[in-house]
């Protein structure tokens, strides 16, 4: 039996991991992160990339018997989908997590978004409020290097600047933003974590159309930032070490994580705090999988609310062609979108909309240029009049994706599949997973706020996907809250049952706004701290 | 869909010589000249002779030849596209085996020359914030 101590045990190295270990090493608190991917090799990374049929966000990622997690063209590799719709969005398991793929868009909430049921009379207020939040969010742009127009506050108001200034609007970004000019939709630049500047020893973005899957330069902020710094100040991180069990005892503490590693050993991780820090699927799993003759639900689970409420940002996706070149394909994957119809009365009967300007053409749609000559010549095109029209097709492609805001509903959610378990003996992931009307209405609102900015590009071959698509936004099943019967955590995401646990994530979001979560996650990291040192004694 | 494990070499028939072979890959560079409007020398021999060879083993060979000996006629479908994946993406479907031949040097990055292929950086800082040089040029 191998044994890791330190004072705070994390499982899972992504935003919160890295980011926590990083504040508690640079306090001399001795820190061990288990982390149950390999770590990533960026060269070999990108080659992987290059050298696969399927180009999806996990390409560049090794999955193994020892390491699996969902791809995005088969979700099902890894979920035991309970329907009626399929849940689609996915996560890695590497140092680093998730963090390795993202898009970099750090979009703040709106402060309604925290008071859903006092303002909309939906779902639940959250029991932090917008402007108790706003230091964090200020902070955590620093941490995260948010490129960003500091004069825009998109409905967030903001006490400071973003740490540097925003990547450049593209060509096709203003492309649009001249279109709509006097109409309902304003095209804003977006907030990002890449660097528009060299900044700490990390360059600007180099514009190579990969931020999903993998930042070639690193310019993109992603955990491994933090987690060097965390290493160089003490903190350890054990990669291929996943963990199976928490363990508790009868005091009701928590007294260590139980891991499994791919050469068959197995351990015990002991210290005096512990923070689980994986995504809102892997954690639920863990805390689900540890349940005992003494807590049946499993650990934190009281409430009852483990695994439940499980939510993301459905996406209705649009794509046509427009009059003119707009010449796409170049530069980060999205620079811009609409932000302004993400409040509103309309929140009483129908979700907002957070609207995407996509530069990579008809890429997520149709496979776009690895699959357009041989569609073109599908059509009958050959020759010189097919490359005339690759260049032509290819440099008039346009894409929305419009994210939806989706609300917490308790019978979607992660349990353990019954009969089907991970290398480790740990049950698979069961999902129940249904999108309601909320949701479905606005994204049907979607397609025809689609239709009308491409009528204002003058862009013909309007089409959508009749279906939602996932926008990787894993959000709510550990979800926070100030009653211990109706919630997993408090505020500060530490364990209602557990006083030793937290637990950090999109997992503890109340509702998901329609703004990408990972800001939030860092701010609610940031505001957590205090809470975690003084825990500590 | 299955992958092709690995490329075997050209063999168009037991007894091709050399020289045979050589006519039949320049053959093969025409009729993809023919199909994909790029010149002829923009065509790697190399690559050419790895998707001849393919084909010849595959069920498409009978119109493969005939495409062969009459570049101009009209070709097959599904073999037009099989040639034009090839060298506009990379990509290799034959038979329902797919693979990746390559990623940067596909054809379809001279075409949408615009484009900045996945994981390369574009030539000059915040290009994408501009129209592309030669657009404006």
């Amino acid at each position: 039996m191998n044994r890791i101590d330190a004072q705070v045990i994390i499982v899972g190295s992504g935003f919160v991991g890295s980011i926590v270990a990083e504040k508690l090493s640079a306090q001399g608190v001795k820190v061990a992160i288990l982390e149950a991917g390999p770590r990533v090799n960026r060269g070999e990374a990108l080659q992987r990339f290059l050298k696969t049929l399927i180009k999806v966000p996990e390409s560049p990622y090794v999955t193994s018997d020892e390491v699996d997690f969902p791809l995005a063209h088969n979700p099902g590799i890894w979920y035991r989908q309970a329907g009626p719709d399929p849940f689609k969005s996915t996560y890695l398991k590497v140092v680093g997590g998730t963090s390795w793929h993202w898009l970099g868009t750090t979009v703040r909430f709106v402060p309604n978004d925290f008071r859903m049921k006092s303002a909309y009379g939906q779902a639940i207020d959250w029991p932090v409020e917008y402007q108790e939040l706003e230091p964090f969010y200020l902070q955590a742009e620093w941490e995260l290097a948010v490129a960003g127009d500091s004069s825009q506050d998109q409905g967030s108001p903001r006490s400071g600047d973003f740490p540097m200034k925003a990547i450049p609007l593209s060509y096709l970004d203003r492309a649009y933003a001249n279109a709509l000019d006097g109409t309902a939709y304003q095209v804003e630049a977006t907030p990002q974590a890449r660097n528009s500047v060299v900044y700490e020893n990390r360059p600007a973005c180099c514009g190579a159309a990969s931020c999903i899957p993998i930042c070639p330069v690193g310019a993109k902020y992603d955990a491994t930032v933090h987690l060097t710094r965390a290493e160089k100040r003490g903190a350890i991180v054990y990669e291929r070490t996943t963990a199976t069990v928490v363990e508790t005892d009868r005091d009701g503490n928590v007294s260590g994580i139980s891991f499994s590693r791919p050469d068959g050993s197995r351990g015990l991780a002991a210290g005096k705090l512990f923070l689980l820090a994986a995504n809102a699927v892997e954690t639920p799993r863990l805390l689900l999988n540890s349940r005992s003759s003494r807590l049946p639900n499993g650990v934190a689970n009281g409430s009852d609310q483990v695994g439940r409420n499980l939510m993301d940002h459905p996406v209705q996706l649009s794509w046509a062609l427009s009059e003119r070149p707009v010449w796409p394909y170049r530069g980060p994957i999205s620079t811009a979108g609409i932000e302004n119809l993400r409040d509103g009365p309309h929140r009483n009967t129908m979700s907002s909309i957070r609207t995407q300007i996509s530069a990579d053409g008809w890429s997520w749609p149709t496979g776009g240029l690895q699959t357009l000559a041989q569609n073109l010549a599908r059509q009958g095109y050959r020759g010189k009049e097919l490359r005339q029209k690759v260049t032509d097709h290819s440099a008039r492609e346009l894409q929305l994706a419009s994210m939806g805001e989706q609300l917490p509903d308790p019978d979607n959610r992660i349990t353990l599949e019954s009969s089907e378990y991970d290398h480790y003996g740990v049950p698979l992931p069961r999902i129940q997973y249904r999108v309601d009307d909320y949701t479905l209405s606005a994204l049907s609102k979607a397609r025809t706020m689609h239709d009308e900015i491409f009528g204002k590009m003058n862009a013909t071959q309007a089409q959508h996907k009749d279906k939602f698509q996932g926008a990787g936004h894993l959000m709510g099943t550990c979800r926070m809250g100030s009653d211990p019967k109706t919630s997993v955590v408090d505020s500060f995401g530490r364990s209602h049952d557990h006083r030793n646990l937290f637990i950090m994530g999109a997992g503890a979001f109340p509702t998901s706004s329609t703004a990408n979560p990972t800001l939030t996650i860092v701010a609610l990291t940031l505001r957590m701290m205090p809470e975690l040192i003084a825990s500590l004694g | 869909m299955a992958l092709v494990a690995a490329v075997p070499a050209l063999t168009i028939s037991e007894s091709a010589l050399p020289s045979q072979q050589a006519a039949n890959i320049e053959k093969f560079i025409e009729l993809s000249s023919h199909l994909t409007g790029f010149a002829t020398a923009e065509f790697e021999p190399t690559r050419a002779n790895t998707l001849l060879g393919l084909l010849m083993n595959s069920n498409f060979q009978v119109r493969l030849i005939s495409a062969l000996d009459a570049p101009s006629s009209e070709i097959d479908n599904e073999l037009t596209e099989i040639i034009v994946t090839f060298w506009y993406a990379g990509i290799i479907a034959i038979d329902g085996d797919v693979s990746v031949d390559t990623y940067i040097d596909g054809l379809i990055w001279k075409t949408a020359w615009f484009a900045t292929p996945k994981t390369i950086c574009s030539p000059f800082p915040n290009d994408w914030s501009l129209p592309p040089s030669e657009a404006v040029s």
